[in-house]
């Protein structure tokens, strides 16, 4: 098998020193192209992602909304967000789908405390390891997309992987696969950026478009995190925010450039001094009150986590939830919401679902699969996992 | 589809209307998006809701549910008043120059002529062409001598300046000798200036070198066209039904009073777009808009672009669905958008398989290949197929290739399918053994007819009868007074589980006597077989997984009921037992036929060595498959189970198996893909996408074209026409009309509620129709007379209209029992304005109940600005829709976290007089707060 699906790890989480093996071998970097313009919102994207990441039933109710859920979840990595606006009297309804970004920069990585929790590949994806997560929730808010849920039943942090296991046996994303008008594309950074700069020209040009021309049409791939492997083209480039609280110029809290540099070695020297300590969990916001259930302990360093902790506040990410409420506060009336309406996000693991991928698919992807030992198969893991939860 | 999915990728503007294809044929929406990225093309999306269609479209308008017919008539209107038409192709393509009888009336107080109010249906004798040859605009004496009945009245086309020129020549062709040179000179009309009418330097030589004078009295003409609605033959009388005159009357300057074209523009010039605005809800200027969009692809006389239109059940579930689809192909014809790619009349096919459905004989008053069902006039063959196969009706320099010529050598190998050996020449080919149909056998019919205790028993083979029909409580009902009931399906659903429907209390229960069977049924993916799509493709698929349990799939479990039946026949007899006795049946396997042998069936084969003279050297041997339909034979020496599907499986194999994907045009035709009938031809009536002298009208997008070297029709596409016929024969393109041209007019008993489309209210309308108030709806829809069979109106407080539809999310009613649908949306909910909102002091996701004159809904409100109120006629109008999904079987259902009414509750039985579809959009409701 050729070398090139092989993932290269570019960085990992909480890891002083050299990052083994790091730079060996040089991968392109792969990008997801989402022409929001063309989406349909038929959520064919959101099935294929829980198809093929075998993701448990999860109950949702009505929200007033065509959208899913409120937000992605643990077992929900791919959603597709509707906003409704109006301007000039005519209506707009975007969807856009959202997932993990796989920033350049990755707000995730920056805060994960735990060796190898997270990783970068040099290919671009930004992959959680589960087994080193020490559930701590950090990455959550180090995330400018709001993308990292956690899983009280396993304590861990799950999000898209980007199909890693596919990419890396060189299939496109299941996502990708599934959408059927093609307004997801998948490839390289560099086609994928010309590819979406054409589409943002073309809603762009009074000769192709007439009166229907998109002045404000343009590419959404944020600098302030050195780009992302995710990228869109947007009707509107100016106002990214309506569609549903995209941040016009994400940034990893400063608190966790300051963690990175500071706290995380800290921390990692109170940890050899062997302040350790697994009940610290117990403070943190998403601590499971079903105490008991033992997560498999790694670093916990009280005085790295405090440090966090205290920053925690003041990071910037709280202006932007600040300011994701504000917005859709102001679409409130639309939004109303009967005081029984709210999700209640149980797990029913135990129904499975009938539809799947087209057979042959899978064959093709499991074939591919059983020669690739160089990747660990860590989403087998994540499965075997969840499977137990 | 005349056209076909990928071919919409050829077009340079859409318009979206009665169909929300990215919500429900999310595949397919591919093809609309790769337009608008490839060629920039536009896309107009008119629907009662802002739809995740609109959501991608250029420019959205709401509309009125129902108010369709006035909306398209208002672009016909447009498209005339601003020369926005393709005028050779309207000239020769279509009927606007043939003349229609003395005595023909336009609907101007909501009645074409010949309205029997009694019977509530039209006597449609005035309803056709006057006989004759070319008529000039102005000899009105002539005219009258022409039609051999009365004079003309008034004065034709006082305004139409000079035929002068060609008068003289108009003249002699109209004066009852023969018109053959009318094609040359005629002085052109105000719009169509520029015209050199049908100029091809050649003139045509005359068909058939018949006088205009007696023409009127040749009964024998244009039988297939006299075919009125089921029954309504089987009455008798003494007149003979009228029937098409073999030799029509024209005028090529297109400036009679009495043609086609003058009556069109009559007949829409009082849909102005200040009446659209009345009527529909969209503002004059937004109508406007829209209006030169669509028709800006013939600015200028330019006709290179082609512009498509996309529909589907929202335009057919209403009590004047066929004629709002009517008034979208004239106006497609108008804009010569019909034959071309990225043009056409396209209907999405709501189910995988429902294309293929209809074309097996899935409606009550057809055969396989639209065969008509006999009716008891039929005493035998003859006349049954005297009947229902048309003569040619023409003008007489033009050809016509009037293809249904061929009815009976369809009709013959059909029933020598269907009976074998038992079917010979002796013995009619076993026609005595079809059934007779004396009346109207529909879904609402049959339920009818049920709920009367007059149809003891029901197969629903998948399909949930209780959830799918208008009136659900009726059907309820009705099904608790028959005696019998056998459902095969993969769920238990509505249908089969009727006594659990809400309001049933266990008391009730106990009192229904009807014996319920439940055949579990295999799925989709757990048969082989094949899907017709939309674009007429036979697509085969393979077995995926088998199926679960006792399943067993569908051949299998008829077969058996079938082999019981026939034993029982046999040990028993019976009042007429041949047809059941002598039935082929010689599969390999009786108790489970094979789908292939079956779809082998259906291509049909040869029963002795066939020839052909004009194909010299090839013989069909006895036993051979049949390469297509044009080797089926009258004579009993083939057999062939449906025509139009003659050629998907020859010799060389199933073509519905080919998976070619090589496409050398680039334009989507695939030819070497599965298998489209008729015949591999991709595009319909793809002759209309070359001028007359056979030159594609846009040399970039060349589907077929004449080759003068090799004297015949070639192309990208296989042609649909006659492939040697030169075009100075002038043969028209739309070959299975008997006139081969396309029908602006509509004659005889083509449509049962006119020639022309009208706007009809809705049977329960907010509204009295602005055109005519004391006749708002058409006259002719069915309703029905039972207790349950109510209509509401405003001034009873049912005051809001209210739509149905569908969620790209589920699947009709099967996919409420799937946890991952279920996930995606939840539980039912009726889409309201925020400003209905507002009103009522309804907030989202609180529990609202609907309620029309037949039954209750209750369900979540979902608040969205995607809908608005609209002034309808100065009337403020509040819109909702509810999505058609659940009922009270499926996962959230028997959890019971959801209301448990079916959608179909508030629906009414009132029944499109053409398709008998029921009007599941555009009834009133009243909303209220539980
Ligand atoms: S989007 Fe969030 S989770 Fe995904 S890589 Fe960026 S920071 Fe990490
Ligand atoms: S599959 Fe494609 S079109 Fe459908 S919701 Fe996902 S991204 Fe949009």
């Amino acid at each position: 098998m050729s070398d090139e699906r092989v993932l290269q790890i570019q960085r990992i989480s909480g890891h002083p020193g050299p990052v083994p093996g790091r730079g060996t071998q040089r991968a392109v970097e792969v990008c997801k192209y989402i022409d929001v313009t063309t989406c349909i919102g038929c959520k064919a994207c959101e099935v294929a992602c829980v198809e093929w990441n075998d993701m448990p039933f999860r109950e949702t109710t009505f929200d007033n909304t065509y959208q899913t859920m409120p937000s992605t979840e643990w077992n929900y990595w791919n959603l597709i967000k509707f906003a409704e606006h109006e301007r000039d009297g005519s209506m707009m309804w975007l969807m856009r789908k959202d997932q993990c970004m796989h920033c350049e920069d990755p707000g995730c990585l920056s805060a994960c405390p735990a060796d190898g929790a997270i990783v970068q590949y040099q290919n671009g994806i930004v992959d959680f390891q589960q087994e080193n997560c020490i559930g701590c929730g950090y990455c959550i808010s180090g995330c400018p997309f709001d993308i990292p849920k956690f899983n009280q039943a396993t304590k861990k942090v799950y999000k898209c992987t980007l199909c890693s296991d596919r990419v890396g046996a060189g299939l496109e994303p299941a996502c990708i696969k599934a959408c059927p008008t093609g307004c997801l594309h998948f490839g390289t950074k560099e086609d994928m950026l010309s590819l979406a700069g054409t589409r943002a020209a073309q809603l762009k040009s009074k000769e192709a478009q007439g009166d229907f021309v998109m002045p404000n049409a343009g590419v959404y791939d944020p600098q302030s995190i050195g780009g992302t492997h995710v990228i869109y083209v947007l009707h509107d480039i100016t106002k990214p925010e309506l569609y549903g609280g995209l941040p016009a110029a994400p940034v990893i809290p400063p608190s966790y450039t300051i963690w990175k540099w500071l706290a995380k070695p800290t921390g990692l020297a109170m940890a050899m001094f062997g302040v350790v300590d697994a009940r610290i969990r117990r403070a943190r916001p998403h601590a499971c009150p079903a105490w008991g259930t033992p997560a498999p302990s790694r670093l916990h360093a009280i005085p790295a986590l405090v440090c966090g902790d205290l920053l925690h506040a003041l990071a910037p990410v709280r202006l932007r939830h600040l300011l994701a409420v504000a917005l859709s506060l102001a679409d409130a009336h639309l939004r109303r919401r009967a005081d029984d309406a709210l999700p209640a996000p149980l797990v029913r693991p135990l129904l499975r679902h009938r539809v799947s991928l087209p057979v042959h698919q899978l064959v093709r992807a499991d074939d591919l699969d059983k020669d690739r030992q160089q990747v660990r198969p860590a989403h087998e893991r994540v499965r075997l996992e969840r499977r137990e939860a | 589809m005349t056209n076909g999915w990928i071919d919409i990728k050829n077009t340079d503007m859409m318009l979206i209307m009665g169909g929300n294809p990215a919500e429900n044929h999310p595949c397919g929406f591919k093809w609309p998006i790769e337009a608008k990225k490839t060629r920039n093309a536009k896309m107009i999306v008119v629907d009662p809701r802002f739809t995740r269609t609109a959501a991608t479209a250029d420019l959205f308008l709401q509309i009125r549910a129902g108010a369709d017919i006035a909306f398209l008539g208002g672009l016909i209107n447009y498209a005339i008043e601003n020369n926005r038409i393709a005028k050779d192709y309207v000239l020769n393509y279509t009927n606007a120059a043939f003349l229609v009888k003395e005595g023909f009336k336009l609907p101007e107080d909501g009645l074409f002529s010949g309205f029997d109010a009694t019977g509530a249906s039209y006597d449609k004798e005035t309803w056709n062409y006057e006989a004759g040859g070319s008529v000039g605009p102005k000899v009105e004496n002539t005219v009258a001598t022409v039609g051999g009945g009365a004079p003309a009245t008034g004065t034709p086309n006082s305004g139409a300046t000079g035929a002068g020129a060609s008068s003289s020549a108009n003249g002699k062709n109209a004066a009852g000798v023969t018109g053959d040179q009318h094609k040359q000179g005629q002085e052109p009309s105000k719009n169509f200036e520029k015209t050199a009418p049908p100029s091809n330097g050649k003139p045509s030589t005359p068909a058939a070198a018949t006088s205009g004078k007696d023409l009127m009295q040749s009964g024998a003409g244009g039988g297939y066209q006299s075919q009125g609605p089921v029954g309504a033959a089987a009455q008798g009388g003494p007149k003979p039904p009228p029937s098409l005159p073999p030799n029509i009357a024209y005028d090529f300057s297109l400036q009679h009073e009495r043609c086609v074209f003058q009556l069109l523009k009559k007949q829409f010039s009082r849909y102005t777009p200040e009446v659209v605005e009345r009527i529909t809800g969209i503002k004059k200027e937004d109508f406007l808009k829209a209006a030169d969009l669509f028709t800006s692809v013939r600015k200028d006389g330019d006709m290179k672009k082609v512009a498509t239109i996309i529909y589907a059940v929202g335009w057919t579930q209403h009590t004047f669905g066929t004629q709002i689809i009517r008034t979208a192909a004239i106006l497609q014809l108008l804009l010569g958008n019909v034959g071309r790619a990225g043009g056409g009349v396209n209907a999405l096919r709501g189910h995988s398989n429902i294309q293929g459905a209809t074309d097996m004989g899935g409606v009550y008053e057809i055969f396989p290949g639209y065969l008509k069902m006999p009716n008891p006039a039929d005493t035998d063959l003859a006349t049954y197929l005297k009947r229902t196969t048309p003569t040619v009706s023409k003008v007489d320099a033009w050809d016509s290739f009037n293809y249904w010529t061929n009815t009976p050598k369809f009709m013959v190998s059909f029933l020598k399918a269907l009976y074998g050996d038992a079917a010979k020449k002796e013995n009619d080919f076993g026609f005595g053994y079809l059934p007779k149909i004396d009346r109207k056998y529909s879904y609402t019919e049959l339920f009818d007819y049920m709920y009367q205790g007059k149809v003891k028993g029901l197969f629903a083979f998948g399909m949930n009868a209780v959830a799918i029909g208008p009136n659900s409580r009726k059907n309820i009902d009705a099904l608790k007074k028959a005696d019998w009931l056998v459902v095969c399906e993969i769920y238990e659903d509505e249908t089969s589980e009727f006594w659990k429907a809400p309001g049933i209390s266990k008391e009730d229960m106990k009192n229904i006597g009807t014996t319920v069977y439940r055949l579990p049924g295999a799925g989709f993916a757990e048969k082989d077989g094949t899907f017709v799509n939309s674009a007429r493709w036979l697509q085969w698929k393979y077995v995926a997984v088998p199926p679960p349990g006792q399943a067993q799939l569908d051949q299998e479990i008829l077969a058996r009921i079938f082999l019981k039946v026939r034993e029982l026949y046999q040990k028993e007899g019976g009042k007429f037992p041949d047809p059941v006795l002598n039935l082929s049946w010689s599969y390999t396997n009786p108790k489970n036929p094979s789908l292939s042998e079956v779809a082998k069936e259906i291509n049909g084969r040869a029963l002795a060595d066939l020839t052909d003279e004009k194909q010299p050297g090839v013989t069909i041997k006895a036993g051979q498959q049949v390469p297509g339909f044009a080797w089926l034979r009258d004579d009993g020496t083939t057999m062939c189970g449906n025509w139009i599907y003659s050629g998907s499986w020859t010799e060389a194999g199933a073509q519905s198996q080919r998976r070619g994907t090589e496409d050398p045009s680039g334009m989507g035709v695939y030819q070497n893909w599965a298998w489209s009938w008729p015949a591999n031809r991709r595009v319909l009536y793809n002759r209309a996408s070359c001028d007359i002298n056979g030159k594609p009208w846009d040399a970039e997008r060349r589907q077929v074209w004449w080759n003068e070297s090799q004297q015949k029709w070639v192309g990208n596409d296989v042609p649909d026409f006659k492939a040697d016929s030169p075009p100075k024969d002038h043969m028209g393109p739309f070959i299975m009309n008997p006139e081969g041209i396309g029908r602006i007019f509509a004659p005889l008993a083509a449509f049962a509620d006119g020639p022309f489309p009208e706007h009809y209210e809705p049977m329960e309308s907010p509204i009295k129709n602005p055109l005519h108030p004391d006749q708002s709806n058409n006259p002719v829809a069915k309703k029905y007379k039972s207790d349950l069979d109510k209509f509401g109106t405003p001034e009873q407080g049912f005051n809001v209209v209210c739509t149905t539809y569908r969620l790209t999310e589920h699947y009709h009613y099967w996919t409420k029992n799937n946890p991952m649908n279920v996930q995606l949306v939840p539980e039912p909910f009726v889409e309201i304005s925020a400003e209905l909102a507002d009103e009522m002091g309804i907030r989202g996701g609180e529990k609202i109940r609907v309620s029309s004159a037949r039954g209750k809904y209750e369900a979540k409100a979902m608040v969205t600005r995607r809908i608005k109120p609209m002034m309808i006629d100065g009337k403020k109008t509040h819109q909702i829709g509810i999505p058609i999904h659940w009922g009270y079987r499926g996962i959230k259902e028997d959890e019971g976290k959801t209301a448990l009414d079916p959608v179909n509750m508030l629906s009414p039985s009132a029944i499109d007089p053409n398709a008998y579809t029921p009007e599941f959009k555009g009834f009133l409701v009243k909303v209220e707060k539980v």
